[in-house]
């Protein structure tokens, strides 16, 4: 169940952290963000990633490695989802 | 030599990941794979039941020792119980005279229950273990050392690639297909970012884990005898001189409940009776060290006339528990089936990683020269050899032995012999066809072994994939799909590479973005 959440929370980090940044924005949304709101987007995607991290260590040295593993695959999700998005 | 700090890495980036590249190659894939030998072996073992039974399994493993060898050497016995369905019954007799180190051996394998069963001979996953860091038909202390001497190279060029990274942030999430030398570099990246603190951790630990081999002088200065350094790292007793008075031994499978406090939860895993039917006999009950992060083995030992404990407990202090960390981060022996497909995961990250590094490597060399210099096509066939024929091989593994006649002295062994003579064939493809057809057609071998081995499976055993999924057993269904998707992937790299090249496929040169360096 933790892992659900944490790997929801990496993923929702990941994909805010890709939509903060101009090259990315363009392939997700066709709408502008004024860099007011990017900063904001950017700062919520480092606080999800920063709380599935504070969550992971619940559980100690074993949650780390759990929370890190979870992280590794909801970065890959992202650049695939975008790589394909992109070659269509 | 070099104007700047980045463009040394660079080259070192480059040369140290090319000379390890291909043993490292080797040691990811099969070290990837390995994650899942237990379940590998239960693939592997199909006459076994997924039943087990610690105890009775042990109480036959006793009985079998006793007719078969009242008094010896050694008796070892590896029990069923957690990822394991098969109980291992090991023997050996003193020597016959004293200028012989070993007497006569036997082994036996029988069911998670302790029932005898006709079971094949496979060395199983722990094949690919063992070959992640002894390799095969070497000297195991040279390969340990050709292992180790490529796992410091990593190092440097992880190190060396987190420099010379010029954008790790700014392309973090980027990933290009059909762009060429750009794309291979883009999947480079990714493979190595994405996974970064695995490969810091898996390269670090992997090391750690054969220090005493690498690095033997602090013991060397202090110690006359390498065993006194090892018997007071970790607490153990003396080793015991064989008395040649007999003495009869203890019931064993008794004390298995009663180490059983002191085992801190762990399941106990293993039980070594040294001198069996002597008076100097001991009897160590031990655990796998999957507990926790730690892989130190808890244990308890008895004295094997008397029954009495003689040593029980956590071994080692805080520097022995330190590298039982490292070993246990490494071989990841905890985890749950969740956290091990994770691990497997950043594996195939790792195995993609040394993988697009390679072939970074040509493609960035291609154009250069018309025709191909001899050490560009070395490096050439080596690619096509290592990156399609070890996995080839592995997936030849698991068809032989399936395919291979039970019986047979060297069963086991032929099995190994099948992975390599069909790495030899990918090899043979790479030196005798152009480059591209050899890797459409090394690549299709991979894929056709492995699409095979759910097939085959499902044609000689009653375990076939839907028998297993109305069973819900884990490790086949879990062995059958992913082949199945590794073959998949295989077959469409075939087809990519089979296509015919789109002749210039002029590459958008994308405006340097010198700007989103942060």
């Amino acid at each position: 169940m933790t892992g659900a959440l944490l790997f929801a929370l990496c993923l929702s980090g990941f994909l805010l952290l890709a939509l903060s940044m101009d090259r990315h924005r363009a392939e997700i949304t066709r709408h502008r963000l004024r860099p007011k709101v990017s900063t904001g987007v950017r700062l919520v995607g480092f606080a999800c990633l920063a709380l599935a991290f504070a969550i992971s260590l619940e559980d100690g040295g074993r949650g780390l490695v759990g929370g890190i593993g979870l992280a590794t695959a909801a970065a890959l999700a992202v650049v695939l989802g975008l790589a394909l998005r992109r070659a269509r | 030599m070099f104007p700047s700090i980045r463009q040394s890495m660079a080259f070192l980036h480059t040369w140290a990941g090319l000379l390890a590249g291909w043993v490292l190659f080797i040691v990811f894939c099969s070290g990837t794979a390995a994650y899942f030998n237990g379940e590998i072996s239960r693939w592997m073992r199909p006459e076994l039941g997924n039943a087990s039974d610690p105890l009775r399994a042990m109480a036959s493993a006793e009985a079998l020792l006793k007719q078969e060898m009242p008094e010896g050497h050694y008796w070892f016995v590896s029990l069923p119980g957690g990822r394991n369905n098969a109980t291992h019954v090991y023997w050996q007799a003193m020597p016959a005279s004293p200028d012989e180190t070993e007497g006569d051996e036997g082994n036996r394998t029988l069911d998670g229950t302790g029932a005898a069963a006709d079971v094949r001979a496979t060395e199983g996953g722990d094949f690919l273990y063992r070959f992640h860091f002894d390799l095969r038909y070497l000297p195991v202390i040279m390969a340990r050392w050709i292992v180790g001497a490529c796992a410091m190279f990593m190092l440097v060029a992880i190190i060396s690639g987190i420099i010379t990274h010029k954008k790790i942030f700014a392309d973090f999430f980027m990933l290009r297909f059909g762009k060429g030398q750009r794309s291979w570099l883009d999947a480079h990246n990714a493979a190595s970012v994405l996974a970064l603190p695995f490969h810091l951790m898996i390269t670090y630990t992997g090391l750690a884990s054969l220090m005493f081999l690498y690095m033997p002088w602090g013991i060397d200065a202090r110690y006359d005898e390498p065993e006194t350094f090892y018997s007071e790292a970790w607490d153990s007793p003396a080793p015991v001189e064989h008395q040649g008075r007999p003495a009869p031994l203890v019931p064993v499978t008794p004390l298995i409940e009663r180490a059983l406090p002191f085992l801190d939860g762990e399941a106990p895993a293993y039980v070594f009776v040294e001198h069996p039917g002597d008076t100097s006999a001991v009897v160590e009950v031990s655990t796998r060290g999957d507990g926790g992060l730690s892989a130190a083995r808890r244990r308890v030992i008895f004295d094997g006339t008397t029954g009495a404990i003689l040593h029980a407990g956590t071994p080692g202090g805080g520097a022995a528990e330190t590298l039982a960390v490292m070993i246990g981060l490494h071989a990841g022996r905890y985890a749950d089936t969740g956290l091990r497909w994770l691990y497997f995961l950043s594996g195939l990250g790792g195995t993609a990683m040394v993988a697009t590094g390679l072939l970074l490597w040509t493609a960035k060399r291609r154009r250069k020269s018309e025709t191909p210099a001899f050490g560009f096509r070395l490096v050439e066939a080596l690619n096509i050899a290592t990156i399609t024929g070890l996995p080839a091989g592995i997936a030849a593994y698991l068809l032989a032995n399936r395919l291979l006649p039970l019986g047979g002295a060297d069963r086991a062994e032929a099995e190994i012999l099948a992975l390599f003579v069909t790495w030899a064939l990918a090899l043979l493809l790479a030196l005798v066809r152009p480059a591209r057809r050899a890797w459409a057609e090394g690549l299709g071998l991979a894929a056709l072994a492995f699409l095979s081995v759910p097939v085959v499976n499902a044609l000689t055993t009653a375990r076939g994939f839907a028998a297993s999924l109305a069973a819900g057993d884990g490790a086949f269904i879990g062995v059958d799909l992913t082949t199945a998707l590794i073959g998949a992937g295989f077959a469409f790299a075939a087809w990519r590479a089979a296509r015919p090249q789109a002749a210039a496929r002029t590459s958008r040169r994308l405006p340097s973005s010198g700007a989103a360096r942060s």
